[in-house]
């Protein structure tokens, strides 16, 4: 058998090793230099259920803040590998996502769920796993029970329910000047613990409101408790609203019956369905909203990838997904992967722009203390005001 | 050879949180043992008396609430809440059964949905009694003679107890007298009625025997959660409970063991489909449906009969053996 010879003459078995050498040296040398392992990061969602159009949602924007993320370069050069396990929108699923990513996939951190029971169902888990975990939930209670931590490893990434009633009191007081001030909510937890915290504001203000009425969700008249507004001599109504349809329904009939409230609402009144279901009722009224797209450059260039990625408009309710972890990125790049060091370069985030606004992280974990105040214009939010927390 | 096969597979009931490790797996094997004595507590209705009951999450849920209550803001033992939580529900159950005097078929179905429904609102909205839709945190973990039951895997030995315990009692029950009656109203309400089965009656115990199961259950799961809120008690839950009940096999005690655990344990094996696991999930419940329609104990109790030339002992008592047992999946239906 001939002997294979290279062109130059020197035998092909030399070349090769002498190859394998050379690559073997120099990977020996950029191990050393750099770690290209992908970081993984889990992301509890809603793939199935009850809930499964938000999680899809919730999965595009989280999808869209890795990619954009590993093609800068990652976390120091490696890469974020999101792991999405389906919470099958129940309590049971959240837990049991949680566990696997846990368990099985061994994440570093965890972004989700987004409805404040499920976070609670798997509170205890992260707290026990040391689990650093961004969270969507807005129950105030999630992060702080009479002023104290509740739990170490969460990171809220939404505004939390307390400011929407902060919020409300300090635009009717502030902008309105008006204090002849009516609240109408539901009396589910959302909407009862909401109105308190508008009356508390507008007492710490100076001014009472006129008068409280509270309604079951899913009525369908509203016209007595309407009326006693009107003969108290209320100028500014709140609304505080759980669902879209009740709103929807209370603006339709302070119109038929053509009532001249300064409506403002909790976040419900300007969602779409309640736009679509109200229409010329709903305009000109306010609402306080997590945020209005496009309201910043970086809610306006998250939308623009947004689009051209996916090739439809992005929901303002799964956009936290995407700023979660930008902030969890940016922590990581500072801390690396221990849970400790992650935990303190979170609760370090101070003035991080994202598409909600602007994060500054409280030892109790939230994130957002702002929300926007809009005004219903043509069927459409704009943007009056962004209202923070403490002022 | 029956009693190998009852041993082997308490051995591997056993012997299954030490293959499989990860606090995971003990996890869903805690849903399993508590899913599968709700199940069994279906069984009583819609297995044996053939009622359509689709409100057992409701008692499920009321058991949970009771014993979460009695325990987080009574702060009493869980040895109080468990029999509290079993007795309370058991009397809903009670209540739920007078209807079923004369109802049937899809409209007991539907006021049982209904009850499961207001159950549900009531726990949600009646916020002072049950803490509303934020639900009850920090129910704490039962403690056996000084152990503390803290984890997912002595959770699950604690509920394996209860599940073997309860599933004794189920299989005694159905082959007592009680038993026998229940099945005679299955099979035709008019006939039992003729000879001498007070029929009332039997109902009565049926959905008192199925919503106190349901209740232990409840207060075992509000324990190991540690969290309950009331969207975990819907009616989606009930069609679950429904599905493991029918898949397993209606009216067999290892059936519906059976099917309590596949059902579990079947969503996480297909996690890996993602957002396509529930049309597989569906497609292969109708599938099985289609041909099972005595669910995965009947295809078993087939296999069996083939191999032995004669069938097992479990199938039902009125059914003669020898005889190919028949589907009694038209649930509810009058014959």
């Amino acid at each position: 058998m001939p002997k294979i010879k290279s062109p130059q003459g020197g035998s092909l078995h030399l070349r090769v090793i002498s190859l394998l050498l050379l690559i073997f040296i120099s990977s020996g040398s950029k191990l050393q230099a750099q770690d290209n392992t992908p970081i993984k990061v889990g992301l509890n969602v809603e793939l199935t259920g009850l809930a499964a159009d938000l999680g899809d949602l919730s999965k595009k924007a989280a999808d869209l803040a890795v990619e954009e993320i590993n093609a800068a370069g990652g976390i120091n050069g490696r890469p974020i590998d999101l792991i999405a396990e389906d919470s099958q929108s129940s309590n049971q699923g959240a837990v049991a996502a949680t566990n696997k990513l846990i368990n099985s996939h061994k994440v570093v951190a965890m972004v989700g769920p987004v409805k404040s029971t499920q976070m609670q169902a798997v509170s205890d888990i992260i707290k026990k796993a040391h689990l650093p975990t961004m969270f969507g939930g807005t129950n105030p209670k999630l992060t702080r029970i009479d002023n104290k931590v509740v739990n170490p490893w969460i990171f809220r990434c939404r505004p939390a329910d307390s400011i929407a009633g902060v919020a409300i009191a300090r635009f009717i007081i502030e902008d309105l000047k008006i204090n002849k001030v009516g609240i109408l909510h539901d009396s589910d937890t959302f909407g009862t613990t909401g109105a308190g915290i508008v009356k508390d504001t507008l007492k710490k203000l100076g001014t009472e409101p006129l008068l409280i009425e509270k309604y079951a969700t899913g009525t369908e008249n509203y016209q007595p408790q309407l009326l006693n507004m009107k003969s108290a001599g209320v100028e500014a109504l709140v609304i505080y609203g759980t669902n879209a349809n009740d709103d929807a329904k209370i603006l339709r009939q302070i119109k038929e019956l053509g009532l001249d409230f300064k409506v403002v609402g909790s976040p419900s009144n300007a969602q779409k369905i309640t736009l679509d279901l109200a229409k010329e009722a709903a305009e000109g009224i306010y609402a306080v909203v997590d945020y209005v797209p496009g309201q910043s450059e970086v809610a306006k260039r998250y939308r623009e990838a947004y689009v051209k990625k996916y090739g439809s408009e992005p929901d303002t309710l799964a956009a936290w997904n995407y700023d979660a972890l930008y902030i969890l990125a940016e922590a990581m790049k500072k801390a690396g992967t221990d849970p400790e060091k992650i935990r303190e370069a979170i609760l370090a985030t101070k003035g991080f722009k994202g598409v909600l606004g602007e994060f500054n992280f409280d030892e109790f974990g939230d994130g957002l203390h702002e929300v926007s105040m809009v005004q219903i214009k043509n069927g459409q939010p704009s943007l009056l005001r962004v209202i923070k927390e403490n002022e | 050879m029956k009693f190998i096969l009852i041993f082997l597979i308490l051995a591997f009931a056993i012997v299954a949180p030490l293959i499989w490790t990860t606090d995971y797996w003990h996890h869903l094997m805690v849903l399993a043992a508590i899913y599968a004595i709700v199940a069994l507590g279906l069984n009583f209705t819609l297995g044996l008396t053939g009622q359509l009951s689709l409100a057992q999450a409701a008692f499920w849920g009321i058991g949970a609430y009771t014993s979460a209550l009695l325990t987080v803001r009574h702060e009493l033992s869980f040895w109080i809440g468990l029999p509290a939580a079993a007795a309370v529900s058991a009397l809903f159950g009670i209540l739920l059964g007078f209807p079923s005097f004369k109802l049937s078929g899809h409209y007991l179905a539907m006021t049982t949905i209904g009850f499961g429904i207001i159950v549900r609102l009531v726990l949600q909205n009646e916020t002072d009694l049950t803490g509303g839709a934020d639900g009850i945190a920090g129910i704490p973990a039962p403690t056996l003679l000084g152990f503390d039951i803290d984890d997912n895997r002595k959770f699950y030995y604690f509920a394996l107890g209860f599940l073997i315990l309860l599933s004794i009692v189920a299989l005694r029950v159905q082959h007592s007298r009680a038993g026998r009656a229940f099945q005679a109203i299955r099979e035709n309400e008019m006939a039992a009625s003729a000879t001498g089965v007070n029929i009332n009656r039997y109902k009565l115990i049926a959905f008192m025997f199925s919503a106190l199961y349901a209740g232990i259950a409840g207060s075992l799961y509000a324990h190991s959660a540690g969290y309950i809120s009331p969207d975990t008690f819907s009616f989606d839950q009930s069609v679950i409970f429904l599905v493991m009940l029918v898949l397993g096999g209606s009216g067999s005690v290892y059936g519906t063991l059976l099917g309590a655990i596949l059902i579990t344990f079947l969503p996480e094996w297909l996690r890996f489909l993602k957002s396509y696991y529930m049309a597989v999930y569906g497609a292969g419940v109708l599938l099985m449906m289609i041909f099972l329609p005595t669910g995965m104990w009947g295809l078993l109790e087939m296999i069996h009969e083939r191999i032995i030339g004669k069938p097992v002992e479990v199938i039902p008592p009125l059914d003669r053996p020898g005889e190919p047992r028949k589907a009694e999946l038209s649930v509810g239906a009058k014959k």
